[in-house]
C-alpha cells in the first residue's frame, strides 16, 4: 500500500491524501481524501493505516 | 478515546514552592486586612491557572470569600464582563447589590445608531465602577474576599478600570486579588492598571519553565512509573511547560508507546516531541468526526460559549448536536462551566483554530456573524464575529462594530475607543467616515476620562492627511482636552481653525465657548468675554445647551475674577438654569457648579459653596461626564481651607490631586496647592510647603494664569519665613502691579493685606496705601464680610489703625475666616501694643493663638507665646504644643470620627455618606489613620478604636 499526500498549503497543511496498492481487494479502488488541517490529515493517516493493520505514525 | 487527557488529571503542583509562599503571604494578609494584589504572568501551558488555584483553594482553607472568573478572548467587548462573572452580579442574583450592577450593567444602553457626541446621553461607567467597589468593600467587611481573574489579557476594559479602581479605594480591606495574564498581548488598558497596581505594590511573579527534576516528578507521577532515559529525552522536548509535558504523556500513552518494566517506565521508538499544538491535535484527531466538527465552530466562538451559539453557527438543531457534545465532555477537550461549554484549556482552543487556514476561518466567523445577527444575538457578540471574518473594508463589519461601540458608549466608553478603532481599522482609507469616527472615539475616550490619550488620539488624527470635515470636530475636541489639560495657550491655538465661517454655528459656538474658557485660564479676560459673548450669540440661534452654559459660566468667572461678584452669580444663576433645564442636564458637561461654588466662596456663602460643589460632582457622575470631578474636588478643599477645616482640605485635596493626575484634568489644581502650601507654612512644615508651591508652579508652568498670585503669597511668605522679607517684598509687589493691569481684582483681598505689610516693612508706603485703597475699592463693591475685613485690614496695617484692626477680626469672624481671624488678630495686637494698649493687645494675641491652636499652626502659636511673654503673660501649654505626628492623639477630630465609624464596621461609601464627603475624602482619611497609628487593616483599626473606647470609659488616659 502506498500512500500519497499532496500538500497545497503548508501552514496548517491542506491538501489530499491518496491511497494506492490497497491490500484488501475488497476495499474501495484507489481513493483520495481532501483534508484541511491536521486534524483531518492525522484522521485521514489514522483510517488509512487502521485498514491496512499497522500502526499509524505519530504526528 | 482513552488516556489522561480524557480524565482531565493534573500533576501535583511541582516547582512552585516560591511562587506559593509569595500567594500564601498574598492571601495571608488579605486575612490579616490588608489589601494585597499578586498578578501570576507567564506563557501560555506554563501553570498559572494551576497555580492560582492552589492559592485560591488556601484561601478557602483561611475561611475566605472566594471569587472566581475567567476573561475570554471572544468577549473582551463586554463591558465589566469578568469583574461581573466573577462577582456573580447577574440579573437573577439573589443578593440585591449584585443583582443592582447587573441592572446598571445591562439597561443603561445607548440604541441610538447616530454618533456619540458629548450631548449623547452619556455613560455611567464609573457608577459601575463604584458600585463594584462598594460590593467589595461590603463584602470584605463581611469576611476577608480574595478574588481570582484568570487570563486578565483578555479582560475587557472596563473590567481592567473597575480593578485599578478597587487597588486604590480598597487599601486597609481585608481583599487579595490574584491574576493570571500571559506576557502577550498587553493592551492599554492592561498596561494601565499594572502602573496603578505598582503604585500599591503588586507582586509580580513570572513562571519560568520547570527544571528537569520537578519534569522528572511531574512525569513519574503521571505514569506512576520511574521514567527511563529515553521517556525523559522525548519529554525534554517540552521544554519544561507542565501543560505540554502532560499532553505529550498523554499522546504517548494513547498511541500506545507507554512501557513500563519493572516499575520504570519508558517510551517505545524515539520519536522527537512534536509542538503541543500538534500534540494535541494529534490527540484530538481520534474523536468522532461530527465531534471534530463541533470543536472547530467551538473554537470561533471562544473559549466559553452556550450550546445554542454552537447550533446557530453550525445552523443545526441543538438536538442533532447531543452525540458529538457528550463525546467531547467525555473526551475531557470541553467542560461544563454553568450552562456553558468551556474549552478545558485555551490552548487546546488555539490549536483547533490555528489549524483552518485563515480564508476558512475568515469565511466561517463571517457566516457564525450572519447566522448570529439572524437570531438576533447581541451586537458585541455579532460584531466581533463580523470584525474576525472581515477583510479591508468590509462594510457589514465595520457597522456591526460602529453599533456595538455605540451600544457599550454609556457603560464602557474605552470599549466604544476600542471597537471604534477596530473599525476604522478596516476601513479602506478612501472611506468618507473614517476621520468623524475617529473624532468620535476621542469623544469616547474624553468621556473615559482619558484626557491624554484623546489628545493623542486628535492630534494623530489632525497630523495626517484627512478629510476637511473631520478638521473643525478634531480641533474642537483637541482644544477642549487640551484646556483641562491645563494647556490653555494650547488649547486655543487648536481652537483657532474653528472659528472660521466654514463650519456649523452650532460648533463655532462650542469652539468659541471653549475659547472662551481657555482665555480665561490665560488671564485674558477681555478676550475670554468677548469669545464668550460671541458664544452665547450663536448659542442662543442654535440651541446649543453645552455651549451656552459653558459661555456664561465663563462670564460668570470673569466677572467674579474682576471682584464683581453681584454680577458673577447673577450670570451664574442663569448658567446653572440652563445647565438644569438642558435636556439630560446634558449643560453640566461643563462644570457649571465648579466658578458657582468658586463664588459663593468668595461671598462668605460657605454651605452654599458646599453644597454647589458636591451637588456638581454628584450629577457629573449621575450623567458620566467624568473630567469635572478633579476640578469640584480641588474647589471643595480650597474651600475647607478658607474655613479653616484644614485637616478635611488636607484630605480634600490629596483626593483631588490624586484624581488629576489619573484622569489627567490638571488644569484646576492650582488653588489646591496653593492651599497645600499655605497650612503646610503655617504648620511649620516649610519643605511641605516648598514642594506645594513647586506643584502649583509646575500648573502655572503650562501657561494656566489663573490664581498665580495666590501660589505667589504662598511663595513670598515662605521667602519671609526664610528671613527674606525683601525679596517677599519684591516678589509680591512685582506681581501686583500685573494683577492690577489685568483687573484681577478678587485676588486684591486676599493678597493685599500682607502685601500692604511688606510693603510698610520695606518701607514703600506708597505701594501700602494704593493696595488699601484698592482693596477697599473691592469690599466697598461687594459687602461681604471678608473682604469687608481686608480692606480694614489693610487700612490697620497702612495706617497703624488699632480700631480697623478690630473691625476687621470681626469682619472675618463674620465671613468664617479663621486664619484670617488669627492673623489679623495678632496684626492689631502688635499695633496696639506698640501704641502702650497692653489690654487690648494681649486679649487680641490670646484670640490669635487660641485660633491659631485649633488651626494646629504651630508658627502661629510660637509668635504669638513670645509676644504674649513680652506682654508679660504666660500661656499654658495646653495647644501651644504641635499635634503629635504618630499614635491615637495624632488624629484629628475627623480622622478620629472616620476612626469611630470604621470601628462600629461601616464601609467607605458608608462612611462618606454620614459624613457628607466624597469616598475619594473618606480613603484619604483612612489612609492617614493607618500611617499615624502605623497599621495595616481595618480589623487592626477597629481593635485600637475599642481599646481607646475602653480606656476612655474607664478613664484611663488613651496615650499611645
Amino acid at each position: 500500500m502506498e500512500v500519497h499526500i499532496r500538500i497545497d498549503h503548508l501552514r496548517p497543511p491542506v491538501g489530499q491524501l491518496t491511497v494506492t496498492g490497497q491490500p484488501d481487494p475488497s476495499q474501495p479502488a484507489p481513493s483520495s481524501i481532501s483534508f484541511t488541517g491536521w486534524l483531518d490529515l492525522l484522521r485521514a493517516l489514522s483510517d488509512v493505516f487502521e485498514l491496512s493493520g499497522d500502526a499509524p505514525p505519530s504526528p | 478515546m482513552t488516556g489522561m487527557l480524557g480524565t482531565s488529571r493534573e500533576p501535583t503542583l511541582r516547582g512552585r514552592d516560591d511562587e506559593v509562599v509569595q500567594l500564601c503571604d498574598t492571601v495571608d494578609r488579605a486575612v490579616e486586612g490588608r489589601l494585597s494584589v499578586a498578578v501570576i504572568e507567564g506563557e501560555a501551558g506554563i501553570g498559572k491557572t494551576r497555580l492560582m488555584d492552589h492559592a485560591l483553594h488556601l484561601a478557602r482553607e483561611r475561611d475566605c470569600q472566594v471569587v472566581t472568573a475567567k476573561a475570554e478572548e471572544m468577549e473582551q467587548n463586554r463591558p465589566f464582563g469578568v469583574i461581573a462573572a466573577a462577582l456573580g452580579c447577574t440579573r437573577e442574583a439573589e443578593d440585591g447589590r449584585r443583582a443592582a450592577i447587573a441592572h446598571l450593567i445591562t439597561t443603561h444602553e445607548h440604541h441610538g445608531h447616530g454618533p456619540l457626541t458629548v450631548s449623547s446621553d452619556p455613560g455611567l461607567q464609573f457608577r459601575v465602577v463604584d458600585a463594584f467597589c462598594d460590593l467589595v468593600d461590603s463584602l470584605a467587611i463581611e469576611r476577608p474576599l480574595v478574588l481570582g481573574l484568570d487570563d486578565l489579557q483578555w479582560a475587557d476594559p472596563s473590567s481592567l478600570v473597575t480593578l485599578a479602581a478597587l487597588a486604590r479605594t480598597a487599601v486597609g480591606l481585608p481583599v487579595a486579588v490574584i491574576g493570571c495574564c500571559r506576557p502577550f498581548p498587553r493592551p492599554p488598558a492592561m498596561l494601565r492598571l499594572l502602573g496603578t497596581l505598582e503604585q500599591v505594590g503588586v507582586r509580580r511573579l513570572g513562571l519560568s519553565q520547570l527544571d528537569d527534576s520537578d519534569v522528572r516528578d511531574v512525569v513519574a507521577e503521571l505514569v506512576q512509573a520511574t521514567p527511563g532515559p529515553g521517556l525523559l529525552e522525548v519529554v525534554s522536548g517540552a521544554a519544561g511547560n507542565p501543560l505540554f509535558v502532560t499532553e505529550l504523556l498523554n499522546a504517548i500513552e494513547q498511541q500506545g508507546s507507554l512501557l513500563k518494566v519493572d516499575g520504570q517506565a519508558e517510551v517505545s521508538g524515539s520519536t522527537p516531541p512534536p509542538s503541543l499544538p500538534l500534540t494535541i491535535l494529534g490527540r484530538l484527531s481520534s474523536l468522532p468526526e461530527e465531534a471534530i466538527r463541533l470543536l472547530r465552530a467551538g473554537s470561533l466562538l471562544g473559549s466559553t460559549f452556550s450550546i445554542t451559539e454552537l447550533a446557530t453557527v453550525l445552523g443545526r438543531p441543538v438536538t442533532d448536536l447531543t452525540p458529538a457534545v457528550e463525546a467531547v465532555l467525555a473526551s475531557g477537550v470541553l467542560d461544563e462551566h454553568g450552562v456553558l461549554l468551556r474549552f478545558r484549556h485555551d490552548l487546546i482552543r488555539e490549536a483547533i483554530y490555528a489549524d483552518m487556514p485563515s480564508s476558512l476561518r475568515l469565511g466561517l466567523h463571517r457566516e457564525a456573524a450572519i447566522r448570529l445577527a439572524e437570531v438576533g444575538a447581541p451586537a458585541s457578540r455579532v460584531a466581533d464575529q463580523f470584525a474576525r471574518g472581515a477583510t479591508s473594508g468590509d462594510p457589514e463589519a465595520i457597522d456591526w462594530l460602529a453599533r456595538a461601540a455605540r451600544e457599550v458608549v454609556s457603560t464602557s466608553p474605552e470599549t466604544t475607543a476600542e471597537l471604534l478603532e477596530r473599525a476604522v481599522g478596516l476601513m479602506d482609507a478612501s472611506d468618507p467616515r473614517q476621520d468623524l469616527w475617529e473624532v468620535e472615539r476621542a469623544d469616547s475616550l474624553m468621556l473615559a476620562g482619558q484626557v491624554t490619550e484623546t489628545i493623542e488620539a486628535c492630534e494623530a488624527l489632525l497630523a495626517r492627511g484627512h478629510r476637511p470635515e473631520a478638521e473643525a470636530p478634531a480641533r474642537l475636541r483637541l482644544g477642549a482636552a487640551l484646556m483641562v489639560n491645563g494647556r490653555p495657550a494650547e488649547a486655543i491655538h487648536a481652537l483657532e481653525g474653528v472659528a472660521d465661517s466654514t463650519v456649523s454655528e452650532e460648533m463655532r459656538a462650542l469652539a468659541l465657548s471653549e475659547a472662551s474658557f481657555a482665555r480665561l485660564w490665560l488671564g485674558d479676560f477681555d478676550g475670554a468675554e468677548s469669545a464668550a459673548e460671541m458664544a452665547e450669540t450663536l448659542s442662543a440661534r442654535t440651541g446649543h445647551h453645552r455651549a451656552a452654559t459653558g459661555a456664561l459660566a465663563t462670564r460668570s468667572v470673569v466677572a467674579c475674577m474682576r471682584g464683581h461678584l453681584a454680577d458673577a452669580m447673577k450670570l451664574s444663576d442663569e448658567a446653572l438654569s440652563l445647565a438644569d433645564s438642558s435636556p439630560g442636564r446634558v449643560g453640566h458637561a461643563f462644570p457649571v457648579n465648579a466658578p458657582r461654588g468658586w463664588v459663593f466662596m468668595e461671598q462668605d456663602r460657605h454651605a452654599e459653596a458646599v453644597q454647589a460643589l458636591t451637588t456638581g460632582s454628584r450629577i457629573c457622575e449621575e450623567i458620566g461626564v467624568r473630567w469635572p470631578l478633579a476640578t469640584y474636588q480641588a474647589y471643595l478643599s480650597v474651600e475647607r481651607f478658607v474655613v479653616g477645616e484644614w485637616d478635611d482640605a488636607v484630605a480634600e485635596l490629596e483626593a483631588g490631586v490624586a484624581l488629576a493626575e489619573e484622569t489627567g484634568v490638571t488644569y484646576a489644581v492650582k488653588p489646591s496647592h496653593s492651599a497645600r502650601a499655605m497650612i503646610r507654612l503655617h504648620r511649620n512644615d516649610l519643605n511641605g510647603a516648598r514642594q506645594a508651591v513647586q506643584d502649583a508652579e509646575a500648573v502655572a508652568d503650562r501657561g494656566s494664569r489663573l490664581f498665580d498670585y495666590r501660589v505667589l503669597l504662598a511663595h513670598a511668605l515662605l521667602l519671609e519665613a526664610d528671613g527674606d522679607a525683601p525679596q517677599a517684598y519684591a516678589t509680591l509687589a512685582e506681581r501686583w502691579r500685573l494683577c492690577r493691569s489685568v483687573g484681577m481684582a478678587i485676588d486684591y483681598p486676599a493678597v493685599g493685606p500682607d502685601l500692604v505689610r511688606l510693603s510698610r516693612l520695606a518701607g514703600d508706603t506708597e505701594l501700602a496705601r494704593e493696595v488699601a485703597e484698592a482693596v477697599d475699592d473691592v469690599a466697598r463693591r461687594n459687602e461681604v464680610p471678608s473682604m469687608t475685613g481686608a480692606a480694614l485690614r489693610c487700612r490697620a496695617l497702612a495706617t497703624d489703625d488699632v480700631e480697623a484692626g478690630t473691625r476687621a477680626v470681626a469682619a472675618y469672624a463674620d465671613g468664617q475666616r479663621r486664619l484670617e481671624v488669627a492673623l489679623t488678630s495678632e496684626e492689631t495686637a502688635r499695633i496696639a501694643a506698640d501704641q502702650g494698649e497692653l489690654d487690648l493687645a494681649r486679649s487680641l494675641m490670646e484670640r490669635a493663638g487660641e485660633v491659631y491652636e485649633r488651626l494646629d499652626a504651630s508658627r502661629g502659636v510660637v509668635r504669638v507665646d513670645a509676644a504674649l511673654r513680652s506682654l508679660g503673660v504666660r500661656r499654658g501649654r495646653r495647644g501651644a504644643r504641635q499635634r503629635p505626628q504618630r499614635g491615637w492623639e495624632s488624629l484629628t477630630p475627623t480622622e478620629a470620627t472616620v476612626a469611630a465609624l470604621v470601628g462600629e464596621g461601616l464601609s467607605n461609601p458608608q462612611i462618606a455618606e454620614r459624613l457628607f464627603v466624597s469616598r475619594r475624602t473618606v480613603q484619604t482619611h483612612v489612609a492617614h489613620i493607618f500611617t499615624k497609628l502605623d497599621i495595616t487593616s481595618r480589623a487592626q483599626l477597629a481593635a485600637l478604636v475599642a481599646v481607646h473606647a475602653g480606656d476612655t470609659k474607664a478613664g484611663v488616659p488613651a496615650a499611645r
